[in-house]
């Protein structure tokens, strides 16, 4: 095992492990605020990668409907406006479930159960639409772009390299908005709702904000996926069990953190085949998620904030 | 819940059945395939074929002057549907025998089902082992991958020489693929391989570049993928980028079209084995292409050609029960028409249909496997696009 | 004219915790409103901040109907308030607490945050130093990064005092300010309710125990009893008024 292989698999995890920040960053974000878990995440990650693909290709269906829009966009039109229709449907769930139950003071584990139902509800949508079968971005979706770069001794497939730009990019604008006079506010909803609205916020308006923000976090990310595999109405769930690993990796409702566990996971199931398969063929990639999910165990039970584990004050 | 609702089916249905039943007019013969759900990918295929079977055995004087009729009814894609939709087939719709279900693991749960009531099934699409062995009532037209992947092997082999080291990749949560990969390994000890790394994958999977750096290190020249088709694009896709250079073969998973947009022109030079091939020449495969690409603008699937198969030598049989016996086989009693008719089907002895001259022979204590004396080796051509291919046959 | 309060009533089930209590506080006034314990002073001031709705009645400001609105409303229409139990953010610093308050200051918005265009850091900037400024107003200056739950007691209602002063009230209702403090505190924060009167031209409206205190510091006093208005005037007046001479000493 040269310094290269272990440069390489290094880079293979980071490179998936950003899949799973920006994947995590729209569970927080609804977390830290609301402290519920908003199971539909993953079934707006794929919503966002068909909405794109849509846009582009000027196809709708596959499934039960075939329909041709009039226009076709280039693609980062149709990426901005699949990720902000995304951010809309965020905030349509809010309206449509959250805000209902928050009203009739419902237990969080409803908001939860009522979130995994939408989640399949539209997953259910969207292979009624589409199929099941699986979608492609047109093969130019990319332009020019080489598929792969090299970094010094690595190979990085690019469209990897973008999601983890992007990600970086959002941690970036997520952190500077937490330091400005509105994120301060929504910390303050997120501790005292009632104490906020008296200071002149409005509560709701900053959780519908919240719900777009995190709509168009996972719309972007299923579309950045989309791109680099291929998608299909499931494909967001495998996120979405990894997802909520990686926010309690990276301590629940931390923004950073979840960057930070996203990464963490990315690794550590990398260097799981990478080192264990090496000596062992089919070992790491056999017991994969048994030895990610034990080492999230561990880090349960002796750092229960989390990796990051601040107080809330220190997060973001 | 559904288990109970089935068990109350079953006793409500089972009463008229009970009765001296007959064989009507046109022949009932059933098809239990995944129209819905996510199977349905290969359902469909084989919906056409089934389809496609019955028009060509009425346009060819049915059995013995009486047209047959194909009864469809959906099995989902899980166990519990195909045993549904056997008991509507056998108790409602009075078929004299069932094509189905798509998939092994359904036909383990379903096919029991058919044998307690003693009536003959063919299965389409059921590769898996010991699917013969399910009770003498249960055979098949899919031939096992421990058939076809040696051969297979050997002609790849044939066309690189020195390929010494063999990676593998399968999907361990796929019953079908983890199997497949077993048979591909014996394959390899077989003709002398040395298997260098084993990577497991898991379905729905998308990122594989932990396990690619890792099985490329041990410098592989040929790999063999068992996994679902998207899947395996995509990690044909990502091995194509990583700078892999070697052959690879694909198993089952990757024998269809849908691959082509997901690693499109990486997909180009993949080799597939192949139980089937469109460009066999004989009469009733010629015909079963001619009608295909008339519909559909395509060449023929396996699977296609395999639910064809399985109700053409239903047909097959039944002319042979009703020249045994001297009559008509409308009228019979069903029970024992039934009986005949499975005799007969695991009787069938270089029988010509779209898969070439095929035997069915009853195996000790089950029923009947299939001998198929043709297997094929496809090779993934992609044009200069990459948007779309073909399959093109090397063996 | 600035503040009517227009026979509001609050009831919780059969309790009738504010029973049609009107009165009006003018513009620059320092009104005490004082009671014994359970009177409904602060259900009073949950009404007119829209915490709770009242079960009948309506509240004025400045002629504009506030019965109905949103907390959030009613703060921006210039109502703010502080706690008789302190409701700071306690894992925020203390000078995010102001910040919070700042708030409904800003220009650049929340979008532009999220970008960090150079408008919205300028207002950023400006929004650190009104901070800054509100708090060595209090005397907080050289905190601002502590928690706020590490303040004492005392330091902790000048910081909600603060807070409140930075959504720019033009009505600052003070939920039993001295509560807590020792003598010379309370000395002190009489005059700082003056001098911030003075400062930020604003109407006051406190609830005080501290009988010398209001006596001190308020223009009119509102007595309360059981829910029910019993007595409003001068401090002189009311303390000699029998009926709330009658309610303290039956109440207590
Ligand atoms: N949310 C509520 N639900 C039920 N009863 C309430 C509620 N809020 C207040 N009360 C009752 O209303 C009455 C008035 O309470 P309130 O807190 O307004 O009194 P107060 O005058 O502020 O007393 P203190 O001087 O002790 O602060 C009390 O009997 C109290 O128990
Ligand atoms: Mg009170």
């Amino acid at each position: 095992m040269t310094a290269g292989y272990l440069l390489q698999q290094l880079a293979n995890g980071l490179s998936n492990g950003a899949v799973y920040a920006i994947f995590a960053l729209g569970y927080t974000l609804v977390f830290s605020i609301l402290d519920i878990l908003n199971f539909t995440q993953g079934a707006v990650f794929a919503v966002g990668a068909y909405l794109t693909y849509s846009l582009m290709t000027g196809h709708i269906g596959g499934g039960q409907l075939h329909l041709h829009l009039g226009l076709r966009l280039p693609l980062w039109l149709a990426f901005t406006a699949g990720a902000l229709i995304s951010g809309l449907l965020g905030v349509a769930i809010e309206f449509l479930v959250f805000r209902p139950l928050r009203r009739r003071r419902a237990d969080p584990l409803l908001a939860l159960v009522a979130s995994i139902g939408l989640a399949t509800l539209l997953v259910n949508a969207l292979q009624l639409i589409y199929g099941a079968q699986n979608h492609n971005f047109p093969f130019h979706a990319l332009g020019s772009l080489p598929p792969v770069v090299y970094l010094g001794p690595v190979i990085v497939r690019s469209i990897q390299l973008i999601i983890l730009g992007v990600t970086l990019l959002a941690l970036a604008a997520l952190w500077l908005f937490s330091r400005s006079r509105y994120g301060k506010a929504l910390f303050a909803v997120a501790e005292n709702p009632a104490v906020a609205s008296l200071l002149g916020i409005s509560v709701s308006r900053y959780i519908v904000w919240t719900f777009f923000l995190s709509g168009l976090l996972g719309g972007i990310a299923g579309t950045l996926v989309g791109l680099s595999y291929s998608i299909s109405p499931y494909f967001g769930q495998n996120y979405g069990l990894i997802g909520l690993a990686v926010i309690v990796l990276g301590g629940l409702g931390d923004i950073p953190g979840a960057v930070v566990g996203g990464l963490v996971m990315g690794v550590i199931e990398a260097l799981t085949v990478g080192v264990l398969d090496f000596y062992i063929s089919g070992v790491g990639s056999g017991y994969q998620d048994a030895i990610s999910f034990g080492i999230l165990l561990l880090v349960l039970l002796f750092r229960p904030q989390g990796l990051l584990g601040r107080k809330l004050v220190q997060r973001v | 819940m559904k288990l109970e609702r089935i068990a109350l089916l079953t006793a409500l249905l089972a009463l008229p059945a009970a009765l001296a039943q007959t064989v009507s007019s046109p022949i009932p013969i059933g098809a239990a395939l995944a129209e819905t759900s996510n199977v349905a990918l290969l359902g469909q295929e084989e919906v056409v074929g089934v389809k496609l079977a019955q028009s060509y055995v009425n346009s060819h004087g049915g059995v013995d002057g009486t047209p047959i009729k194909v009864i469809l009814e959906d099995t989902g894609g899980n166990v519990t549907g195909a045993i549904n939709a056997f008991q509507l087939l056998m108790n409602k719709d009075h078929v004299v025998g069932i094509v189905g279900p798509t998939l092994s693991q359904q036909a383990f749960g379903a096919d029991p089902i058919a044998v307690q009531a003693k009536v003959p099934v063919i299965g389409p699409s059921d590769t898996a082992n010991g699917i013969p062995e399910i009770g003498p009532y249960v055979s098949r037209v899919s031939a096992p991958v421990s058939a076809y992947a040696p051969d297979a092997l050997k002609a790849v082999l044939s066309f690189h020489k020195g390929i010494t080291r063999v990676a593998q990749f399968y999907a361990e949560n796929d019953a079908f693929s983890k199997s497949e990969a077993g048979t591909f390994r014996q394959a390899f000890k077989k003709v002398g391989l040395n298997l260098v790394d084993v990577e497991k994958t898991k379905t729905g999977q998308s990122n594989f570049t932990s396990q690619i750096t890792t099985a490329l290190a041990k410098h592989p020249q040929l790999i063999e993928i068992s996994t679902l088709a998207a899947d395996g694009a995509n990690l044909v896709k990502q091995l194509r980028q990583f700078g892999y250079t070697g052959q690879i073969i694909g198993g089952n998973g990757l024998n269809t079209p849908a691959i082509f947009p997901v690693c499109q022109k990486y997909c180009g030079g993949i080799y597939i084995a192949e139980a089937y091939s469109p460009s066999l020449k004989n009469a009733v495969n010629s015909w079963l292409g001619q009608h295909y690409r008339a519909q559909y603008h395509a060449a023929v699937p396996q699977l296609t050609a395999q639910a064809f198969t399985g109700v053409l030598v239903f047909a097959n049989a039944l002319s042979r029960v009703a020249a045994s016996a001297h009559q008509k086989i409308v009228g019979m009693n069903l029970a024992a028409l039934r009986v005949k008719l499975n005799q007969a089907v695991q009787t069938t002895t270089n029988f010509v249909t779209p898969l070439g001259a095929i035997s069915i022979y009853k195996v000790p204590n089950g029923g009947g496997e299939l001998n198929q004396k043709d297997f094929y080796v496809a090779q993934i051509h992609m044009n200069s696009s990459g948007k779309s291919g073909s399959f093109v046959y090397v063996k | 004219m600035s503040l009517e309060i227009d026979a509001l009533s609050r009831h919780f089930g059969g309790l009738l915790a504010v029973d049609r209590v009107s009165f009006t506080v003018s513009e620059g006034e320092i009104f005490g409103l004082i009671g014994p314990n359970g009177a409904g002073k602060t259900t009073l001031f949950n009404l007119i901040t829209g915490m709770i709705p009242p079960s009948s009645g309506q509240l004025r400001f400045r002629g504009r109907v506030l019965t109905g609105l949103r907390p959030s409303q009613v703060a921006r229409a210039g109502l703010a308030r502080t706690f008789q139990n302190i409701r700071l953010f306690p894992n925020l610093s203390v000078r995010e607490n102001v910040l919070v308050g700042l708030h409904l200051q800003g220009k650049a918005g929340s979008l532009a945050s999220l970008l960090n265009t150079p408008g919205a850091a300028r207002s950023e900037r400006s929004a650190q130093e009104q901070a800054d400024q509100l708090l060595s107003l209090v005397g907080l200056l050289g905190r601002q990064r502590d928690p706020a739950s590490s303040l004492p007691y005392g330091d902790q209602r000048r910081l909600e005092i603060a807070r409140a002063l930075a959504t720019r009230p033009s009505v600052l209702l003070l939920d039993e300010p001295a509560a807590g403090m020792n003598p010379s505190e309370k000395q002190q924060l009489s005059a700082f309710v003056k001098e911030i009167r003075r400062r930020f031209d604003l109407t006051v409206l406190l609830i005080e125990h501290h009988v010398p205190l209001v006596m001190g510091l308020c223009d009119r006093v509102a007595v309360l009893d059981f829910g029910q208005l019993i007595a409003l005037g001068k401090p002189g007046e009311v303390q000699q008024d029998p009926a709330v001479i009658e309610a303290y000493l039956g109440g207590s």
